[in-house]
């Protein structure tokens, strides 16, 4: 099996290697620089080109790709021309916030989905079944920037119980008590993961529902029931945890989800993590930026898909990666 | 030839029937599929009248919408002064013309690359699920917006971006189906008899693939019209010319207009969800047809 | 219609490159400019009414002011002057600085400041002299050879920023030549003296009349013994980056930075040896708050002061909450409604300039452009949509800068329908097509490209225009069918060498000190329509010309100027608006009138001197107030 790791990691090098080219012809494509959105007339145009020139903005587009990917693979993604700091540093930043509010998200999504998902398949058919079903419908179809504002303005304004947006207070910051920052940190996550994690649970509870659905009409089962096992037993023993395996596989792609649905998320709540700083650079033309958020998403969500089947090899049995 | 395979195939019984036989015993299902039927017709129908009476995108500006009370229409108007109840027509068929289209060219050539991938198996399918599992990787969702902030915002591009990106899936479902499918017998059968590969895959092996890509293309359909709506909300729709449940759904998230001025994205809001809710109804009765496993039967 | 993004909070005046010469006439402050007139509305006062005492210092986390940040980019944190001008760092600049050297009612240097300014015109010299004792937020005294170590970062030729040009005048000084180029490692013609309390500046040419006005020669100091151990550690390319021009920097102002949030907050401290008296509250923070939920935010107290837009505006006249006030003052932003007459070439020198269209267009004609202002319905969108904040302008000169230039019996474009399709009948186009639009003279159909950012609140002008303008005949389609998106529009409108495909769009930026209107002359990148004219530069260059220092003649050339502008219609200027900001009950003694060149920022001002006042504003309260209080 590890062969077939080892194999599949290897091919994501040419795989990224033929992504990063497209992206950079993206971004080649976009017309205007970090530098034509500057209006300000009393700039004049030779200072403009000055700076240009000094950005190396007017090489030719071969030369700015082995730039570039020369630099990604020392691990630098050059310069950021907004920010004025080297991509890293800024990414860096952001990327720790969306990890965390990731994290948080991911936690609240399974403590919501697996106790929906068991209900909607245990009752199959019932009322709480097709309410719980129209809940992730309803999830489905409602667009996350209008469910976003809803809880900003019921929660964080009108009852004032969480903050509308940011990380982490600055006061709090500057009074230096790790533990309170800490606290603070997670008080302004809880809104914005609770958003999160209200749209995400469809694919789980889905996965669960069927799951266990299946499982209820297998052959085993319906041994065990014949042979006179107590219905609860049946659900809890053989039912159950086989079902929430597979669930648990999932959530590495659960997690990848989270990191490129939190574009909305961050956007509505001024959370500066990556999705937010994507549209900041799309908007600013930051090209370093944007190119090197691309090409990170990319190897997180191929790193999650490799790591969900790793994770769904190890613990069932009968998959195994040929 | 038909009747000497036909013994070997095992092809599945008449799938009209089936689809009727969970309707019987799905309420909710069959609830849906009349409500849709109904609503798409109204909606096109409905559009095609108004478009010919009225001009439904004069502006006159007002300082805030203005209510149905207030102007003697049936869902008001907007700050723009366009009155909404003939505009929610016209933006109702250009969404869903829109997400027809892209559930459509998507699935042309998920079908297309799935059936083969899957047909030939081994390293053909190897290398295709390759570029394709590559194609997946990339962050469909900034690629689109990043493209769309620079191309003509048109109806064909629109369609096209959107398709670009969910071809993926179909494939890789119809390569599924399509792999278990070229083990079977018939298939070996008609190989024998040397029919031509081609032939194979789209007269034979299709129609057997019909159960699974059918209930598929009902669910993509509503995933794009939720994918459509979501970018115009941002503001990567379609022109400013071409309404769409998306923008109008784009003052929703203005506080002000959320709290004080629900007839301008609320009628467009509903329509959106229950079209979903419907579709999503029915995708799941075709699923269950598909997958012996689910039926209510 | 779209306000310029990266706006500088000391605004630069607007100096034509080369042409200029500047010389002999009555020398000091005061060239001619009597004060400015406001636009104020009756309905928004320029400051506060509370008189509750405040909040003693030592209150704690009580007494601090938090203002909302509403600016559509974050703040970056690079608060260093000298190598940042993004609007939202501008901001926290303003507050940890002070103006070195303060200005008037007429946008005019003033000797008010921290520091005094003359320009002498016989020795072309300009003499600054240090008129109070100040000191950088480490205690070390703030000295002249701090505003010299700042001429030789923006000199040096490592330099990373845009400020090395002829706006702040430092390229025209004595020895910054030899000093770019390595053979002098100081500039000779900054001269300290009286113990580094008094500069004398040389410079090589003239100086124009607009070195006189605020803005314009550079007057920021940068701390020596604080930066430059920096550049001995990364070098002049390092200096962004690294945290002393950062969330570290040193000012000599009001507040000192305490704990900055990357892209989200800022905390500051008061700093109690200011030189004006230490502020009256504990501390200052400045928030990021998106634009649409701004009221939201007010009305539930989260912020003390926050900018207002116009459509906020409408929200606050629907709820009408009880708890905060709006003060407003004149917006020293213009927007215009450009045509695209020509395009940027070269002259016989390989100078760019502008070359009028060769292929004939339509737009080439001043009638067509006539009836396209003459249809435009300014009345209808500043009323409607700008809640009342926006008037249609009447002139090219805008009150922020030009206020008694202007010439109140000038004519100006009335939104007159029927006057339009005289205007175009009486050209000779009459003949129309199938659907209705007029033919070109020539008998060819006519199609006009309207391209433009989207901005929410003005996205309105667009369908509006395009309607009226079909009411005249003429047929105008969206360049792409849509809004454009910024780099992309910039890139053709700006950056564009062609004419095209733009035919017809609108441009907004800040406004300088000075009304000088080099913005429009020939060879200006940014002269958006790419016009010029034997009138136009007749005009332009008596306004630039020496006998500009001749208040009366001056005047006159602005008159003129006016005029010619009306009757060329290169561009349609749109509206003048009003700032509003929305300050809680809670806050006392703020007002706004202009103090540092109409930055839409509140601050204190007495006696129109040009000082910042944050250290006068206090709070009554323990926290904002709630709708509803």
């Amino acid at each position: 099996m590890w062969k077939t790791v080892l194999r599949r990691i290897l091919i994501l090098i040419p795989q990224l290697i033929v992504i990063s080219f497209g992206v950079f012809l993206l971004s080649h494509l976009m017309p205007g620089d970090a530098l034509s959105g500057r209006i300000d007339p009393s700039l004049d145009a030779a200072a403009i080109e000055a700076q240009r020139e000094r950005l190396g903005l007017n090489n030719p587009w071969y030369v700015r790709y082995i730039d570039w990917f020369g630099g990604m693979l020392t691990g630098d993604f050059g310069q950021s021309f907004i920010h004025r700091r080297p991509v890293t540093e800024i990414i860096g930043e952001r990327a720790v916030n969306t990890f965390w509010l990731a994290i948080v998200t991911l936690i609240l999504t399974y403590l919501i989905a697996i106790p929906l998902g068991v209900l909607a398949g245990r009752y199959k058919g019932a009322v709480l079944d097709k309410s719980i079903l129209i809940y992730t419908f309803i999830a489905l179809s409602l667009p996350t920037l209008v469910l976003s504002i809803l809880m900003i303005l019921l929660f964080a304004f009108n009852l004032g119980w969480f903050p509308s947006g940011g990380s982490v207070s600055a006061l709090i910051i500057s009074e230096g008590n790790t533990l309170v920052i800490l606290m603070n940190r997670i008080y302004h996550m809880i809104l914005p993961a609770v958003t999160g994690a209200l749209l995400g649970t469809i694919g789980i509870i889905f996965m669960l529902r069927a799951n266990i659905i299946d499982r209820t009409y297998s052959e085993y089962v319906l041994m065990a029931r014949s042979k006179g096992v107590p219905s609860k037993v049946i659900f809890n023993k053989h039912i159950l945890r086989n079902s929430l395996i597979p669930a648990a596989s999932g959530f590495s792609l659960v997690l990848v989800f989270q990191l490129t649905g939190a574009l909305f998320i961050e956007m509505m709540f001024q959370y500066p993590g990556m999705g937010q700083l994507f549209f900041s650079s799309i908007l600013m033309r930051d090209s370093a930026v944007i190119n090197a958020l691309i090409i990170i998403f990319s190897v997180i969500a191929a790193g999650g898909m490799l790591l969900s089947d790793i994770i769904l090899t190890i613990v069932d049995p009968r998959i195994r990666i040929k | 030839m038909q009747s000497l395979e036909s013994g070997f195939s095992e092809k599945p019984k008449s799938l009209l029937k089936l689809f009727f036989y969970e309707l019987k015993h799905d309420i909710l299902a069959s609830v849906s599929l009349v409500m849709l039927i109904a609503i798409f017709l109204t909606i096109f129908i409905g559009a095609f009248i108004v478009e010919s009476l009225f001009d439904v995108m004069w502006v006159t500006p007002r300082p805030l919408p203005v209510s149905p009370a207030n102007s003697g229409t049936l869902l008001g108007l907007d700050s723009l002064g366009r009155n909404q109840f003939h505009l929610i027509f016209v933006a109702a068929r250009n969404s869903l013309l829109i997400s027809f289209g892209v559930t459509f060219f998507s699935f042309i050539f998920g079908i297309v690359i799935g059936v083969i991938s899957g047909f030939y198996g081994g390293k053909t399918d190897n290398i295709i699920m390759r570029i394709v599992d590559t194609w997946n990787m990339v962050p469909f969702l900034m690629v689109v917006i990043a493209l769309l902030s620079v191309l003509s915002r048109t109806v064909p591009v629109f369609i096209a971006l959107l398709t670009a990106f969910s071809w993926v899936g179909r494939a890789r479902l119809l390569r599924a189906s399509a792999l278990s499918q070229s083990q079977m017998d018939y298939i070996s059968a008609s190989k024998t008899l040397g029919t031509p590969n081609i032939v194979i895959m789209f007269r034979e092996m299709l129609p057997n693939l019909v159960d699974v890509t059918v209930a598929n293309f009902v669910l993509t359909l509503a995933a794009s019209i939720g994918i459509e709506t979501g970018l115009s909300l941002l503001g990567f729709g379609l022109g400013w010319d071409f309404p769409s449940l998306g923008t109008m759904m784009q003052n929703a998230i203005n506080p002000m207009y959320l709290q004080h001025f629900p007839w301008v994205w609320a009628p467009a809001l509903v329509l959106v969800c229950t079209i979903m809710l419907c579709v999503n109804f029915v995708g799941n009765a075709l699923q269950r047809v598909a997958d012996p496993k689910q039926r209510y039967a | 219609m779209k306000k310029s993004r990266n706006v500088r909070i000391l605004a630069m005046s607007l100096v034509a490159v080369l042409t200029f010469t500047a010389c002999a006439g009555p020398g000091g402050a005061g060239g001619g400019a009597a004060p400015v007139q406001h636009i104020t509305s009756d309905e928004f006062p320029a400051y506060t009414t509370n008189d509750a005492p405040v909040l003693p210092r030592g209150t704690g986390s009580d007494n601090i002011l938090r203002f909302g940040n509403a600016t559509a980019s974050t703040f970056s944190g690079l608060f260093l002057a000298t190598h940042s001008d993004d609007a939202a760092d501008g901001f926290v600049r303003e507050v940890i600085t002070s103006p070195f050297v303060a200005w008037d009612a007429a946008n005019l240097w003033t000797n008010s400041g921290i520091a005094s300014f003359e320009y002498d015109r016989d020795a072309n010299v300009v003499i600054m002299e240090m008129q109070h004792d100040v000191y950088w937020h480490d205690g070390v005294p703030l000295t002249m050879d701090d505003l010299v170590f700042a001429y030789e970062l923006i000199a040096h030729p490592d330099f990373t920023g845009v400020r090395f040009s002829d706006e702040t005048f430092i390229p025209n000084v004595v020895g910054v030549d030899a000093y770019r180029a390595g053979t002098a490692n100081y500039i000779s013609g900054m001269v300290l003296s009286n113990n580094n309390r008094t500069l004398r500046i040389y410079y090589v040419e003239p100086l124009p009349p607009s070195a006189l006005f605020a803005g314009s020669v550079w007057v920021n100091p940068v701390a020596r013994h604080h930066l430059e151990p920096v550049i001995a550690e990364v070098g002049h390319e390092g200096i962004e980056g690294h945290a002393r021009a950062r969330d570290q920097l040193l000012g000599f102002g009001p507040f000192i930075i305490d704990t900055v949030v990357p892209g989200e907050s800022v905390f500051l401290l008061p700093n109690d040896n200011y030189y004006r008296g230490a502020p009256l509250v504990d501390g200052m923070l400045i928030e990021n708050v998106p634009f649409a939920l701004v009221p939201a935010a007010m009305r539930s107290g989260a912020h003390d002061v926050v900018h207002y837009q116009a459509a906020n505006l409408a929200e606050y006249n629907l709820m009408n909450p009880s708890n905060y006030q709006l003060i407003g003052w004149a917006a020293a932003s213009t927007t215009f409604l450009n045509f695209r007459i020509g395009r940027r070439g070269v002259d016989a020198n390989g100078d760019p300039i502008a070359v009028p269209r060769a292929d004939g267009h339509p737009i080439t004609n001043v009638a067509i452009r006539r009836a396209l202002a003459h249809a435009s319905d300014r009345q209808t969108v500043s009323d409607v949509v700008g809640q009342g904040l926006w008037t249609p302008a009447p002139s090219v000169l805008h009150p922020f800068n030009a206020g008694n230039f202007i010439n109140p019996d000038a004519e100006s474009f009335t939104f007159d329908l029927a006057l339009a399709n005289q205007i175009l009948d009486e050209a000779g186009f009459t003949e129309r097509d199938a659907e209705g639009y007029r033919l070109n003279l020539d008998g060819t159909p006519m199609t006009f490209t309207y391209g433009q950012h989207s901005n929410p609140t003005h996205d309105v002008w667009v369908p509006l225009n395009i309607q009226n303008w079909r009411q005249i005949g003429l047929r105008v389609v969206m360049y792409q069918g849509d809004f454009l998106e910024w780099n992309f529009f910039t890139d053709i409108v700006v950056h564009g060498e062609d004419y095209g495909p733009i035919d017809i769009f609108a441009m907004g930026w800040s406004l300088g000190a000075n009304p000088n209107p080099t913005l429009w002359a020939a060879n200006a990148l940014f002269n958006m329509p790419r016009h010029t004219s034997p009138a136009f530069e007749q005009v332009l260059g008596d306004i630039m010309s020496q006998e500009a220092w001749d208040p009366d003649f001056l005047a006159d050339a602005y008159r003129r100027w006016e005029q010619v502008f009306y009757e060329e219609v290169p561009a349609l200027p749109l509206t003048w608006n009003l700032d509003i900001v929305a300050v809680n009950n809670r806050v006392a003694n703020l007002s706004r009138v202009r103090t540092d060149n109409g930055h839409n920022i509140p601050g204190n001002m007495t006696a129109n001197n040009g000082f910042s006042g944050w250290h006068l504003m206090g709070l009554t309260a323990p926290a904002p107030y709630v709708d509803g209080q």
